[in-house]
C-alpha cells in the first residue's frame, strides 16, 4: 500500500507524489467494487481528485396514520435522503397506495452499518407528519421503517356573509398548502 | 554541444544553462535560485520553464542554491560545460484533496478510507 486517505463527511486530504495510482476503498456498508474510478494520475496544477461509490440496500418506508404495519397508509407523503445536518441530496420519494415509497441504493451493513439520514417534506394535506430528519441504519440489505402521519385534528370552518353578521353561508372552501 | 564561439562573451565569460528538475512549467511551479561566486551572489530569481541562463567564467567553481516548496538543494559545479542540471528529491508532493461521494445521490460519504497504490 502507498497512501491510506481517511475520508471523513466526503473528503480527505493527503501529501501525495505525481504519478499514476491504482485506488481502492473501504467504506463500511458501500459496495467497495463500485468505486469510480478505481485508477487515478495525480498530475501537477490539479490538487483535488472526485470518487464515487454506490450502495445496494433498500429501504421503504412505510406511512399510516398509526405507525403501525397494519394501520391505514398514507398516499402522498413525500420524503428525501438528507446528511446529519438536513442538507437535502437525490431526488424525493413518494408513497404509494399501499403507504410505501422506497430509497434504493442505500448503505448496509450488519455491523457498524453507516447511518442513513432522511426527512419527510409533505403528507397528504389530511395528516401530520415530522417534518424533522430521521435516520436508521440497515443491518440487513432490505428494511421497512413504520412512519406515523397522524389524522389532522378536526377542525371547525366556518363561513359567514360579511354584511349581515353570523348569517351562515353555503358553499365551498379549498385549502392549499403553501 | 555548442561551438565556444558562439558561448564566448567579448570578456571571455561564458553562457551556461542550468536546468532544475523537475519542475512544472507553470509560473506557481518555478523554484527560487541564487548563484554564488565565492560569498558573492551573482544571481537571484526565479526559473522559467525550470532554467535559468548565466554568464559566468570558464573553468571556475560556482555554487547554485535553490529553493522550491519548502525543499533545499545546495549545489557546487565546475563551469567546463555549457549545461547544467540539478534535481530535487523526485518525491515533490504537495497536499492534494480526494472527495467521495456516494454514486446515486452524490451524498457525502460520512467515513471510508482511500488507498493508492502507486503503478510501477
Amino acid at each position: 500500500m502507498e497512501k491510506q486517505i481517511i475520508i471523513t463527511n466526503g473528503v480527505g486530504t493527503s501529501d501525495v507524489v505525481n504519478g499514476s495510482y491504482s485506488v481502492t476503498s473501504s467504506v463500511t456498508g458501500y459496495d467497495n467494487t463500485t468505486l469510480n474510478p478505481d485508477s487515478v494520475t495525480i498530475v501537477e496544477g490539479t490538487d483535488q481528485y472526485n470518487f464515487t461509490i454506490a450502495a445496494t440496500g433498500t429501504l421503504t418506508l412505510h406511512v399510516t396514520e398509526d405507525g403501525l404495519s397494519t394501520g391505514t397508509p398514507v398516499v402522498g407523503a413525500t420524503f428525501i435522503r438528507t446528511d446529519s445536518t438536513g442538507n437535502e441530496y437525490g431526488n424525493a420519494i413518494t408513497t404509494d397506495s399501499t403507504g410505501n415509497a422506497v430509497f434504493n441504493n442505500v448503505p448496509f451493513s450488519a455491523t457498524a452499518a453507516p447511518t442513513v439520514y432522511f426527512k419527510q417534506t409533505a403528507s397528504d394535506g389530511a395528516h401530520e407528519f415530522n417534518a424533522e430528519v430521521q435516520s436508521t441504519n440497515l443491518t440487513a440489505s432490505t428494511q421497512t421503517t413504520e412512519i406515523q402521519n397522524p389524522l389532522g385534528a378536526l377542525r371547525t370552518i366556518n363561513m359567514t356573509d360579511a354584511n349581515y353578521e353570523n348569517l351562515p353561508v353555503d358553499g365551498t372552501l379549498t385549502l392549499n398548502n403553501n | 554541444m555548442q561551438p565556444v564561439y558562439n558561448r564566448l562573451k567579448g570578456d571571455g565569460r561564458i553562457n551556461i544553462d542550468i536546468l532544475i528538475a523537475p519542475l512544472g512549467i507553470l509560473d506557481n511551479s518555478q523554484a527560487h535560485v541564487k548563484v554564488y561566486d565565492k560569498d558573492e551572489v551573482i544571481f537571484e530569481g526565479d526559473t522559467y520553464n525550470g532554467h535559468i541562463n548565466l554568464c559566468v567564467k570558464p573553468k571556475s567553481v560556482y555554487k547554485l542554491v535553490a529553493y522550491f516548496r519548502g525543499q533545499k538543494i545546495c549545489r557546487v559545479f565546475y563551469t567546463n560545460s555549457y549545461r547544467f542540471m540539478f534535481n530535487f528529491n523526485t518525491r515533490i508532493n504537495r497536499t492534494v484533496i480526494f472527495s467521495l461521494r456516494d454514486y446515486y445521490y452524490n451524498l457525502p460519504i460520512e467515513r471510508g478510507e482511500l488507498f493508492l497504490w502507486k503503478n510501477r
